[in-house]
């Protein structure tokens, strides 16, 4: 009796200057150390392989009262849904215009189905049923949905063992899926150069390679820009859109320039020098303000607070 | 939405969803667990949290499913767009607490639990974790509200909200996602062949106009300013581009400064309204370079079942009278 007490003592000793010393590597030192007992009290995370799924099972036929009692009046008596989810049914309609998804159609993995109704359901009372109850709720809404007969009974392995009908259709996040049809620079080079080779291939030639233009000796490209100058110069509408030109520089220079100041002023900027005459000179009277006692009286009496609705006499 | 100026959301107009309804949670009592491939399984008190050096960022935070794909369509913006918001966000930087426990090479995942009734559980890439998420205990400068996860909520900038587990009492660090069912059966992405995305996480780039929008009315023709938000969960938005033509030329509206990253940006362009019918618009465009699609080019690809992510431009129309209606519903 004596040597346990002393070895607890010293075990005690010890795992407090392990912790410690566990403590002094981090770089703030806040917070304290989580036990084993207390991580497996809080986890209740169950993985898609059925990890941590709790000893104990469920039979089909134990549930079908339970799922009354605690699911049904949300459910449905069979899962067929209410002011819950739809349990059941659907397997074929998931990728149809109108999916019904349900935990049979939908759902990838059997394991997930005992990590929710134990962590979330029933809605009105989380985490009440016991582990026995809970693999016998999933038991039944499988079997409700085909997955598993009448006369299964649930447990850790054979749950992970059910292979949900839709798990291999989820597929990773492929978006941006969608390319917006703006026009951005990039591809403003590439329509020119389609356009460019449409318009070489009415004109009857060869398709015009974009390298083969760049190639072109300068002075072969000085012969086509005057030739194209003197062309678009017989044209009238260039001529018109020149004549317009002008006339509407003509315009601005005549509306702009140096001769066409504005002569007028306001009557207060002509005859005072700042706004104050200008007021005065109107008949505005300006009043000397009251000298204010350095220091707010008191008020008299006991303080009041202030009234919300002041009642008018 | 639609009334809100500027670009920060104040507490008391914050959207709100929940798994389990709000828990009453004494911040005395709670507490944070830390435990998986670590090399030393923490818990924290509210204290402990507080304690470390603190962080404080400006993020938008938005509902995966902020609209749907098939109708009825909302008939304000409000209705349309109206889950999400901007804060600024306080705690303490999520990698920090992780290096404190020290982290396994292994370490690949992060399993986030709520105290709620549905103990909401996803699981967080590590490289988000070590790269931006916080966890928060004040926004806008008070504590969080009940509703919004007090004591201590995770908060990832860009993910889809529900990610960011509120009443958070639980991380498992673990090697592979846990396939909890909101990661299976409801946050995922259904494509009309019948396969569906999973792991999902990012909002992409968005806008929408709130003045005008859908249920408002311009009184007269003449100066009316456009106004709206934009905002991308890959960055910082670079440019709004506004149509007021039903699409066939777009302008650059004025973004207002600073433009933070993973935030709402606001965007404004004058307009002069010539008093005929017309239909307005707002595309953004962020600094990856992503451009907003219609809805057209999203329903193209994704179908009416996909559900969420939805990041559709959104047109409104303006009636010769002034009323501004909903231009797809």
């Amino acid at each position: 009796m004596r040597w346990h007490e002393i070895f607890g003592i010293a075990f005690a000793i010890l795992f407090s200057a392990w912790a410690t010393e566990a403590r002094a590597q981090t770089s703030y030192g806040i917070g304290r150390l989580a036990t084993a007992a207390e991580i497996a009290g809080w986890n209740i995370d169950i993985g898609r392989d059925g990890s941590n799924l709790p000893k104990g099972s469920g039979s089909v036929s134990h549930e079908r009262e339970v799922f009354a009692q605690q699911c049904a009046s949300c459910h449905g008596d069979k899962g067929e849904g209410g002011l819950g989810d739809r349990l059941v049914g659907g397997q074929d309609t998931i990728g149809t215009p109108k999916p019904i998804r349900t935990v049979g159609s939908y759902w990838p993995y059997a394991p997930t189905l005992f990590d929710y109704i134990r962590r979330a359901m029933p809605q009105n009372a989380p985490q009440s049923l016991s582990e026995e109850d809970v693999y016998a709720v999933s038991a039944y809404i499988l079997n409700l949905n085909g997955l598993v007969g009448a006369n299964a009974t649930l447990d850790a392995k054979s749950l992970a063992a059910v292979k949900m009908p839709n798990r291999d259709r989820f597929l990773g996040d492929a978006r941006p899926d969608v390319k917006s049809e703006r026009i951005v620079m990039s591809e403003f080079r590439a329509v020119a150069r389609d356009l460019l080779k449409r318009r070489a291939e009415l004109a009857g030639r060869a398709c015009v390679n974009p390298r083969e233009e760049n190639s072109m000796g300068p002075s072969m490209a000085t012969d086509r820009f005057a030739n194209s100058m003197s062309s678009a110069l017989r044209h009238p509408g260039v001529i018109a859109l020149i004549v317009a030109a002008l006339t509407i520089a003509a315009m601005l220079i005549v509306d702009h320039g140096p001769w066409n100041r504005a002569k007028t002023q306001p009557a207060h900027v002509a005859m005072y020098h700042t706004t104050g005459e200008a007021a005065h000179a109107a008949g505005a009277k300006v009043l000397p303000t009251q000298p204010k006692s350095p220091v707010e009286p008191e008020r008299p009496g006991p303080k009041t607070s202030p009234t919300v609705n002041p009642v008018t006499p | 939405m639609q009334e809100f100026d500027g670009i920060i959301t104040p507490n008391g107009l914050f959207y709100e969803r929940h798994h389990g309804g709000v828990p009453t949670i004494d911040p005395a009592q709670h507490r944070l667990m830390l435990h998986g491939l670590v090399e030393r399984p923490l818990i924290f008190t509210m204290d402990d949290l507080r304690r470390f050096p603190s962080e404080s960022r400006i993020h938008f935070i938005e509902c995966s499913g902020n609209p749907g794909y098939s109708k009825p369509y909302g008939k304000t913006a409000s209705d349309l767009v109206g889950l999400v918001r901007r804060a600024e966000w306080t705690g303490v930087s999520l990698k920090l607490v992780l290096q404190e426990a020290g982290l396994k090479p292994e370490a690949k995942w992060v399993v986030a639990e709520g105290a709620d009734a549905a103990a909401l559980t996803h699981s967080i890439p590590i490289e988000k974790c070590l790269e931006d998420a916080l966890l928060v205990y004040s926004q806008n400068g008070e504590r969080l509200r009940p509703q919004q996860g007090y004591p201590l909520r995770l908060f990832l900038p860009g993910f889809e909200g529900n990610m960011s587990v509120k009443w958070l009492r639980r991380l498992h660090v673990t090697a592979e996602p846990v396939y909890s069912r909101e990661e299976t059966s409801k946050y995922t992405d259904l494509l009309p062949d019948g396969t569906a995305r999973e792991f999902s996480f990012y909002m992409e780039a968005k806008s929408i106009i709130t003045r005008s929008s859908g249920g408002q009315r311009l009184n007269a023709p003449g100066f009316h300013e456009i106004t709206g938000i934009a905002w991308s969960g890959h960055g910082k938005i670079a440019r709004v581009e506004v149509s007021v033509d039903d699409g066939m030329s777009w302008q650059d509206a004025q973004l207002q400064d600073p433009v933070l990253t993973r935030a709402l940006a606001r965007f404004r362009l004058p307009w002069r309204r010539d008093g005929k019918p017309a239909v307005i618009q707002s595309r953004a465009i962020d600094e990856t370079g992503y451009v907003q699609p219609t809805l057209a080019e999203l329903l193209a690809v994704r179908g009416e079942n996909y559900f969420y992510h939805n990041n559709a431009i959104w047109p409104w129309r303006v009636a010769a009278g002034g009323e501004v209606t909903n231009a797809l519903a």
